[in-house]
């Protein structure tokens, strides 16, 4: 009997025993376990349905604690990451009213001018671009330039700002493109750091003497196309980029050109003759004068630079062009071109190689 | 669906300069591209000049050079000459020579067709 019962009590302890350990085993596997997941997945659930989040604290170094410590950490990247996009789009929306603010400085429609036909195409390569062109009449005298800033974006952007500012500006005071321009390199000089600068080519055409001259600022040929000749004439523009030297007097000049009626001036920024096609070879200054000649004989400028646009597109293909393009075309107005002078006059400045389709 | 793929190095040659000048070889394309990857290299030894009186790069190789790399050169040479030194190119190829006499960084550098002039020149 003894032994029963010494066995009773044995099995009894046994039992009681193995009920205290297996509640405490739960109730250790349910506190410690169960229970942190718990906290875990509901933050998880939360954030996988996109609802509010929190932090999940922790001082535990175990697998729980790195779990936690690892949706801590994934959840403060979304939070940097969303912060970083809502940053982009605004800063994206503040590239697009700087963009919109050049597109305003830079003359929508090209101008009348009398005894000219104008016609320029733009295109930025980005949101802001280092390319300018304008057309400023002031009593007899029209300005005529285009200039491009080194590199694109926004830095280009604002010195291209600047200087349109500044010849607005001289234009209203001088009545010469030289005084002008080295009075604009005079401020530009001052205001930017020495790894910029702007090439320019500018036209002065006085109306009452029918004569025309040019100023270059180290800018690319002049290209004119003598109708008689059937031929282009290159003139290096000469002279040396804005806001290289402190003073640009002894550097450039104003130079006259005799042109006959039915005469056009080619002027263009770098972005055309540097354009590349797939097989990494440039449009190139050849390419242009080529094109040039092929279709001034046939056209008014605004033919001209609609078919040399095209055949540049038709060139570069697909290939992505890294810089802003500019071209313009100025013809001496004779009697037979006085027509087209109307519609050249509305024609919008954006660029648009298709139009020449719709002829 | 670029095909063309920039490239250059900058080759500083110590053995060609002397306490007179430093010699850089440009060998490649100054794109976007080239001028970022050669920049800091090329700074740096504009930077180290003490005794010489001029840093010489030498553009026979040079294929190509853009606006960007042009204003890069022009930064260059204002620092040399803060130094009381110069910036010298020589033997660029035509292509490059008309872009850099065009833009007029040719009024106020020194050009020289051949090394062996530049150092007649001294």
């Amino acid at each position: 009997m003894f032994s029963v019962d010494q066995n009773v009590i044995g099995v009894e302890y046994f039992f009681g025993t193995l009920i205290v350990f297996l509640i405490c085993f739960f109730g250790f596997f349910y506190l410690e376990i169960t229970q942190p997941l718990k906290i875990i997945l509901k933050q998880m659930k939360a954030l996988l349905t996109g609802k509010p989040y929190m932090r999940i604290y922790t001082k535990r170094m175990d697998e729980i604690g790195i779990i936690a410590h690892f949706f801590n950490e994934v959840t403060k990247s979304f939070e940097k990451v969303s912060l970083d996009i809502k940053e982009g789009k605004r800063m994206l929306g503040e590239l697009e009213i700087a963009g919109q603010i050049q597109k305003d400085i830079l003359p929508p429609d090209n101008p009348k001018v009398p005894g000219l036909l104008i016609v320029a195409k733009n295109r930025p390569a980005v949101e802001l671009g280092g390319d300018s062109f304008d057309f400023i009449t002031k009593g007899d005298n029209t300005f005529i330039y285009v200039g491009d800033v080194t590199g694109h974006g926004v830095p280009a952007a604002i010195v291209m700002t600047m200087v349109n500012t500044l010849i607005h500006t001289f234009v209203d005071v001088y009545d010469n493109a030289f005084d002008v321009l080295v009075n604009t390199n005079k401020q530009l000089k001052l205001r930017i750091k020495s790894t910029m600068f702007m090439t320019l080519l500018m036209l002065r055409w006085n109306s009452l003497t029918k004569k025309m001259s040019y100023t270059g600022a180290g800018h690319e040929h002049l290209m004119i196309y003598r109708v008689k000749l059937g031929k282009c004439e290159m003139r290096q523009s000469g002279g040396i980029a804005l806001g290289m030297v402190p003073d640009n007097s002894l550097l450039i000049k104003e130079v006259n050109i005799d042109l006959d009626e039915g005469d056009t001036v080619i002027l263009y920024t770098d972005g055309i003759t540097e354009g590349r096609n797939m097989a990494g070879e440039l449009y190139g200054l050849d390419r242009l004068k080529a094109s040039v000649e092929q279709f001034a004989g046939q056209y008014g400028p605004e033919g001209i630079v609609n078919h040399v646009a095209q055949n540049y597109s038709n060139f570069v293909e697909n290939h992505i062009q890294d810089d802003d393009v500019t071209l313009i075309a100025v013809q001496i107005k004779g009697d037979k071109a006085s027509d087209e002078g109307n519609s050249a006059g509305l024609l919008s400045t954006a660029w648009n190689p298709a139009a020449t389709e719709k002829k | 669906m670029n095909d063309y793929i920039p490239s250059i190095t900058a080759d500083v040659n110590l053995d060609e300069g002397n306490l007179v000048f430093k010699l850089v070889v440009f060998t490649g394309n100054l794109d976007k591209a080239g001028l970022d990857s050669v920049r800091t290299k090329v700074e740096e030894v504009v930077d180290s000049i003490e005794s010489e009186k001029f840093v010489v790069f030498d553009f026979d190789k040079l294929e190509f050079i853009n606006s960007e790399s042009i204003g890069f050169l022009l930064m260059l040479h204002t620092r040399l000459v803060k130094k009381g030194a110069k910036l010298v190119v020589v033997r660029a190829i035509d292509r490059v020579k008309d872009v850099l006499d065009v833009i007029g960084l040719l009024k106020i550098m020194d050009y020289f067709p051949t090394i062996e002039e530049f150092k007649k020149s001294l």
